[in-house]
């Protein structure tokens, strides 16, 4: 067998396992036993793949899982398996492209009419792989704070540039599906909740995933901080004086929200 | 018998995988477990509590890593900066070893994180052990390779698992980690003797064992580490220490995890059979 043999053989097997209606004549390629045929000992693996993947998908979106019924959403994720097959070695980044993939197949767009129900879905993908990421980046537990920073009457306070701690996820989203997964996950049925908009911020303590309510303004300092900008024109740009800009620093460096000033940090 | 030498490294005695629901018990101490397995890709990445509690036992036992995403097999390249993530992630919590599995995880850029199975021949041999050389380079250390479970071979294949998995030590100088459970899966799925293939092996690369249990579905079994280990198994494991002296040893419980007397009370079997033979 020659190495292209190899890579060959290895790229049917893969696509037989990815597309078991393509796999062609099996029993040229895989053997029979006396109690399995060919294309059976290959079905364990396409059944296999489907299943463990699946299991993951599931794992990963409890809430859209709960909201679509686990029928409906397995068929969502053998599609997203279909059409986006797993690139990572880690099974943590399997669920990354779920919330694009179901944005860009929403069948209420095509029709011309918004759906609010499939809304409500999309927001609570986004929200769970939110989730996921800021159970498993890193966080700020065992850290102290950052030394303090001077106050806004200060020279040099508006030039303050902050780190967030990497496990921070800001998300917007038309309805509270914050709390709605909080009830999913606690194993309750709670109806569907009404259209409204949250800005939640997700972090962790204690290894535990923490999501605060924010109002707009806040929201967007804090994503503003995040992506580097410096303190004086995030506040400015979001609308909140010094005075108020000054304060969620403060309030959000006691949080572990920002664990770094001008460079500095603390460490474990 | 003296041990074998296996590649200088350590015997580390009885062992579990870990999982964050015993963190309690595992901490608390003493916990009945010499030492821990944790699968690679578990920690990889993560800055979470998986980390932080890989953290905590290193600190109190020996741990190896175990992964499931090498595809030492594979076509496409290695992923060198996988690689070269796990060597610093080893030798930041001391890892006594690190392994894997002789298999591929994809090609084409893709993974379906599946252990699928080589065709077993001279090139594929020949391919494996270059492909092990460059990984123990990036690595700066020995490469322990475990034999997969499988459901279903290859008309090429030419050469016996048992005999492919022992030129591969030979000629690559990696070491080897024998599942006995899946020894005994893949002798039934390929209607092998489990026995000669374990007789096959070199006892002085074989670095440590695997338990686990597996499921029957009637027509072939299925390697799916939910359920104790069962009698053959016990009675291959039996024969198997007798053939490697203090060698070590971990049981996998990876899906419908027990409570942790649960696991303790198997490597306790464990022990008693070890016990048996001497």
């Amino acid at each position: 067998m020659s190495a292209e043999r190899l890579r060959r053989l290895q790229s049917w097997l893969q696509g037989a396992i990815l597309d078991p209606a393509g796999a062609g004549d099996v029993a040229d390629v895989v053997v029979a036993t006396a109690r399995l045929p060919a294309d059976r000992r290959l079905a364990i693996y396409q059944h296999g793949y489907r299943s463990r993947l699946i299991d993951c998908l599931s794992a990963h979106y409890p809430v859209a899982r709960h909201l679509l019924g686990a029928e409906l959403f397995e068929e969502f994720a053998r599609e997203y398996l279909r059409v986006r097959p797993s690139r990572s070695y880690t099974l943590e980044a399997l669920g990354a492209g779920f919330a694009d993939h179901l944005a860009a197949g929403r069948p209420d767009l095509v029709a011309g009419e918004r759906e609010p129900w499939i809304d409500l879905l999309y927001d609570v993908v986004r929200f769970e792989r939110a989730f996921t990421e800021a159970h498993a980046a890193a966080g700020a537990e065992f850290r102290e704070p950052p030394p303090a920073p001077p106050g806004p009457g200060h020279p040099g306070w508006a030039d303050t540039v902050v780190s967030t701690v990497e496990c921070l996820r800001l998300v917007r989203a038309g309805f509270p599906v914050h709390t709605f997964s909080v009830a999913v996950r606690a194993g309750q049925d709670p109806p569907l909740p009404r259209p409204g908009d949250v800005r939640l911020a997700l972090a962790r303590a204690d290894f535990v995933v923490t999501v605060a309510e924010l109002d707009e303004p806040r929201h967007r300092l804090l994503a503003a901080l995040r992506a580097g900008t410096p303190l004086g024109r995030a506040g400015g740009d979001a609308g909140l004086t010094s005075g108020e800009t000054d304060a969620c620093l403060r309030t959000w460096m006691a949080d572990r929200l920002i664990v770094g000033i001008n460079g500095r940090t603390s460490h474990r | 018998m003296s041990a074998p030498d296996r590649l200088g490294l350590p015997e580390l005695g009885f062992g579990v995988g870990l999982r964050s629901r015993h963190a309690d018990q595992v901490l608390r101490g003493p916990s009945g477990v010499d030492w821990f397995e944790v699968i690679t890709e578990n920690v990889l990445d993560n800055g979470g509590y998986a980390r932080y509690l890989l953290d905590q036992v290193a600190e109190r036992f020996p741990v190896v890593l175990h992964g499931v995403s090498l595809s030492i097999g594979s076509t496409d390249p290695l992923d060198l900066d996988y690689l070269r993530r796990v060597g610093r992630l080893a030798t930041g919590v001391g890892a006594a070893w690190v392994s894997d599995h002789l298999c591929w995880t994809g090609v084409l850029g893709l993974n379906t994180h599946d252990l699928l199975p080589l065709p077993l021949t001279e090139e594929s041999l020949r391919h494996v052990v270059r492909r092990v050389r460059v990984a123990q380079d990036v690595l700066e250390r020995p490469l322990v390779l475990e034999n997969p479970s499988t459901y279903l071979g290859f008309t090429e294949s030419t050469v016996p698992e048992c005999e492919f998995l022992a030129r591969l030590a030979e000629e690559s100088g990696c070491g080897l980690l024998l599942d006995v459970n899946n020894v005994y899966v893949s002798a039934v799925n390929h209607e092998f003797d489990p026995y000669d293939y374990v007789r096959a092996l070199p006892a002085d690369r074989v670095v440590y064992v695997h338990l686990a249990g597996h499921t029957d579905r009637g027509t072939h079994l299925i390697d799916t580490h939910d359920q104790p280990v069962a009698d053959p198994v016990w009675d291959l494991y039996e024969f198997t220490t007798g053939l490697l002296p203090s060698v070590s040893v971990l049981l996998e419980w990876d899906d419908r995890i027990p409570p942790f007397p649960v696991l303790t009370g198997e490597l306790d079997k464990a022990r008693e059979r070890t016990a048996r033979v001497g």
